[in-house]
C-alpha cells in the first residue's frame, strides 16, 4: 500500500505539467523507435487500402517513370506504382519475421527454462542438440529447407524458426539459471507450488522483459534473412509483393538505369530494421540498472 | 582430443541430417534426367546408375566413404563430377570471404577501438554502426553498384575477374557489401568492451601512476577487452561464409553460393549436399579455432572448462 501512496501525484501538480515532466524524463529514442515501429506495423495492416494505385497492375506505357506527383516513388519496369507496391508489400515482409520470432521465442524459452529447471542430463541433451543446430548458419539452413520443401513462404519461415531457437535458448537459459537460484524460487517450492506454476507464474514474468527485448532485436535479423531468401528467388514468388523480391526485381532495372524500385524497397527494409533494433536495444537498456 | 572429436561429430551429424532431409524431399530427380516418355527399363537403369535403388543408409555410407576419399559424387544437372564443379568455384568464394573478412576485422575492430577509447567520438560511432548494422548485404550491393559502378564508374557492376589485381578490382564492391553490417556489429561489440575496460579501477590506477595513454591502452585495456572482441570476430567471419551466397547472386559472381542457389532450384541434390558440407565444415572449423584461441588467452576458461 505504501508503494501505491508514493506514486500518487503531489498536490498541486497539474495533469499537463506531469505529462510534460514524464515526457522529459522518458527515453526519447525508445519513444521515437516505438512510434516508427508502430507506423510500419500499421502500414502492414492497412497498406492495401491506403495504396494510391494497384500494386499488381500497371500500364506498360508508363514503365520506369521517374518519381512525380502521381507516382511519388516512380514506377517499375512493368509500369506498376512503386509506392503502392511498397505499401502493399509491407504485410508479407513483416508477417514472415513475426512468425519466425514468435516460434523461436516460444520454442527457445520452453527449452531454456526446461533445461535450467531440470539441469543434469536434460540440460546436457538440449545443449548437444542446440550445438548441432549452431553448426548451420541460419541462411544455409533456410536454403536447405527450400531444397527439401520447395520455394515459397513457409519453408524459409519454418527453417529460420528452428535456426534462431538456439540463440534465444542460450540467452534465456543463462537468465533462468540465475533466477532459479534466487530465494523466491525456493520459497515457492517450500510453499508447495508445482514446478509448472513456479516457472510459468513466477520465473517467466521475471525474465520476460529481456526476452521481449531480444525478440525485438531478432525481428530485424529475421526480416533481413527472409528478404535475402526472397532476393535469391527461393522465398515468396512473383507476383507477390515483398520487399526482398522488389530489390531483386529492381536490380535488373537498376543495371539498366532505373534504380527507383530497388532503392525504395531497400530503404524500407533498412528503416524497419533500424527502428526495431533501436526499440529492442532501448527495451533491453531499461532492464539494466 | 575433445577438440577434434566434438566438432567432427557435429559435422558428421549435420551431414547425416542434410542427407536424410534431402532423401525425404518430394520430387524425383530421375524424371528430369530421363526425358520425355522414358521406358521403365530406362528409368530403372538411371536409378541404378545414381544408386537410388539402394537403401538410404547404404547411400549415405557410400557418400561418406566417397567424401573421405575425395569423391563428392556426380552432379545430376551438370552431368559431371561435383568435385570439379566445386573446385572451379571455390577459389572465387574463398577470395571474397577472405577479402571481406579482412575488411571486417580492420574496420570493425578499428572503429570499435576509436569509439571505445575516445569518449567524444563514441556517440558518432554508435550512430554510424547502428545504421550500418541494419543494411542487408543485398541492399548494400545495389546501392554500391548504383553509386560506384554506374554513377562514378570506378568499379565493375558484375563478375569476379581473373588474375589477382583484376580480381581485387572486381571483388571490392562485393566484399564491402558483405563486410558492411558485420563490421558494424563487430565495432559495436569492440566499442562496448573497450569502454567497459576503460573505466575499471586498475586502468584508473595505472593512469594515476603516470603511465602513458598508449601504454595504459595496450597493457590494461586492450588485453582485457580482447576476449569478447576475438569471440565476436570469429562468429562474424564464420557468418560471412554463408552470407557470401547472397552477395554472389547480387553481383553475378560465379562462386559456391550462386552454385548452391541454382542447384537448389534445379533439385541437384549431390551438389547441394557437397556445398552444405563445405559450408558447415568451414563454419565449425572457424568456431572451433576461436574456442581454442580463447582457452589459450584466458586461464579462467582453461581451468573451469566453461565460460
Amino acid at each position: 500500500m505504501t508503494e501505491l501512496a508514493l506514486r500518487l501525484p503531489r498536490a498541486g501538480a497539474s495533469g499537463i505539467g506531469r505529462a510534460i515532466r514524464a515526457l522529459r524524463e522518458a527515453d526519447k529514442l525508445l519513444l521515437v523507435s516505438a512510434f516508427v515501429c508502430g507506423l510500419i506495423v500499421l502500414i502492414a495492416i492497412i497498406g492495401p487500402w491506403i495504396a494510391p494505385h494497384s500494386a499488381n497492375e500497371g500500364e506498360v506505357l508508363s514503365a520506369n517513370l521517374e518519381p512525380s506527383g502521381a507516382h511519388p516513388f516512380g514506377t517499375d519496369s512493368l509500369g506498376r506504382d512503386i509506392l503502392s507496391r511498397v505499401l502493399v508489400g509491407a504485410r508479407l515482409s513483416l508477417i514472415g519475421p513475426a512468425l519466425v520470432i514468435l516460434a523461436c521465442t516460444v520454442l527457445g524459452t520452453t527449452l531454456a527454462i526446461g533445461s535450467a529447471w531440470f539441469g543434469g542430463s536434460v540440460d546436457k541433451t538440449v545443449a548437444r542438440v542446440l550445438d548441432v543446430l549452431f553448426a548451420f548458419p541460419a541462411l544455409l539452413f533456410a536454403i536447405l529447407a527450400v531444397a527439401v520443401l520447395g520455394e515459397g513462404f513457409w519453408a524459409p519461415v519454418a527453417a529460420l524458426s528452428i535456426a534462431y531457437t538456439p540463440y534465444m535458448a542460450r540467452i534465456v537459459r543463462s537468465l533462468a539459471v540465475r533466477e532459479r537460484n534466487l530465494p523466491y524460487v525456493e520459497a515457492c517450492r517450500l510453499s508447495g507450488f508445482s514446478a509448472w506454476r513456479i516457472c510459468a507464474a513466477h520465473l517467466l514474468p521475471n525474465v520476460w522483459p529481456i526476452i521481449l527485448a531480444q525478440a525485438t532485436i531478432g525481428f530485424g535479423g529475421a526480416l533481413v534473412d527472409l528478404a535475402a531468401i526472397s532476393f535469391l528467388g527461393l522465398g515468396v514468388q512473383p507476383p507477390s509483393n515483398e520487399w526482398g523480391l522488389m530489390v531483386a526485381d529492381g536490380r535488373t532495372a537498376l543495371l539498366n538505369g532505373w534504380p527507383q524500385e530497388a532503392l525504395a524497397a531497400g530503404a524500407m527494409i533498412v528503416i524497419t530494421v533500424v527502428a526495431f533494433n533501436v526499440l529492442g536495444e532501448r527495451l533491453a537498456a531499461r532492464e539494466e540498472p | 582430443m575433445r577438440w577434434v572429436i566434438g566438432p567432427l561429430l557435429t559435422v558428421l551429424v549435420a551431414t547425416f541430417l542434410v542427407a536424410l532431409a534431402l532423401d525425404i524431399a518430394p520430387g524425383d530427380p530421375v524424371a528430369a534426367l530421363a526425358g520425355n516418355h522414358p521406358s521403365p527399363a530406362h528409368l530403372a537403369a538411371i536409378r541404378h546408375e545414381l544408386g537410388l535403388d539402394q537403401s538410404f543408409l547404404a547411400r549415405y555410407w557410400s557418400w561418406l566413404t566417397g567424401v573421405l576419399h575425395g569423391d563428392l559424387g556426380r552432379s545430376i544437372s551438370l552431368r559431371s563430377g561435383v568435385g570439379g564443379a566445386i573446385s572451379a568455384r571455390l577459389p572465387t568464394t574463398a577470395f571474397l570471404v577472405v577479402y571481406a573478412g579482412l575488411l571486417i576485422l580492420v574496420f570493425g575492430i578499428g572503429l570499435g577501438i576509436i569509439g571505445g577509447w575516445f569518449r567524444r567520438l563514441s556517440p558518432a560511432i554508435a550512430a554510424l554502426t547502428g545504421l550500418a548494422i541494419a543494411i542487408p548485404a543485398f541492399v548494400a550491393a545495389i546501392v554500391l553498384v548504383q553509386v560506384f559502378a554506374l554513377n562514378l564508374e570506378l568499379f565493375p557492376a558484375i563478375g569476379a575477374g581473373s588474375g589477382f589485381v583484376d580480381r581485387i578490382w572486381h571483388l571490392t564492391l562485393p566484399a564491402i557489401a558483405l563486410a558492411l553490417a558485420m563490421s558494424a556489429y563487430l565495432a559495436q561489440i569492440s566499442r562496448a568492451a573497450i569502454a567497459a575496460e576503460r573505466d575499471r579501477e586498475h586502468v584508473v590506477a595505472a593512469r594515476g601512476r603516470g603511465m602513458s595513454n598508449g601504454m595504459v591502452f595496450r597493457r590494461h585495456v586492450l588485453r582485457n577487452a580482447a576476449l569478447p572482441i576475438i569471440t565476436v570476430s570469429g562468429v562474424v567471419v564464420a557468418g560471412t561464409i554463408s552470407a557470401a551466397v547472397v552477395v554472389e547472386s547480387a553481383f553475378g559472381i560465379d562462386g559456391l553460393g550462386s552454385l548452391l542457389v541454382t542447384s537448389v532450384s534445379a533439385k541437384d541434390y549431390p551438389v547441394v549436399q557437397a556445398i552444405a558440407l563445405i559450408l558447415v565444415l568451414s563454419f565449425v572449423l572457424v568456431t572451433t579455432a576461436i574456442d581454442l584461441l580463447q582457452r589459450l588467452l584466458d586461464p579462467r576458461i582453461r581451468e573451469t572448462g566453461r565460460r
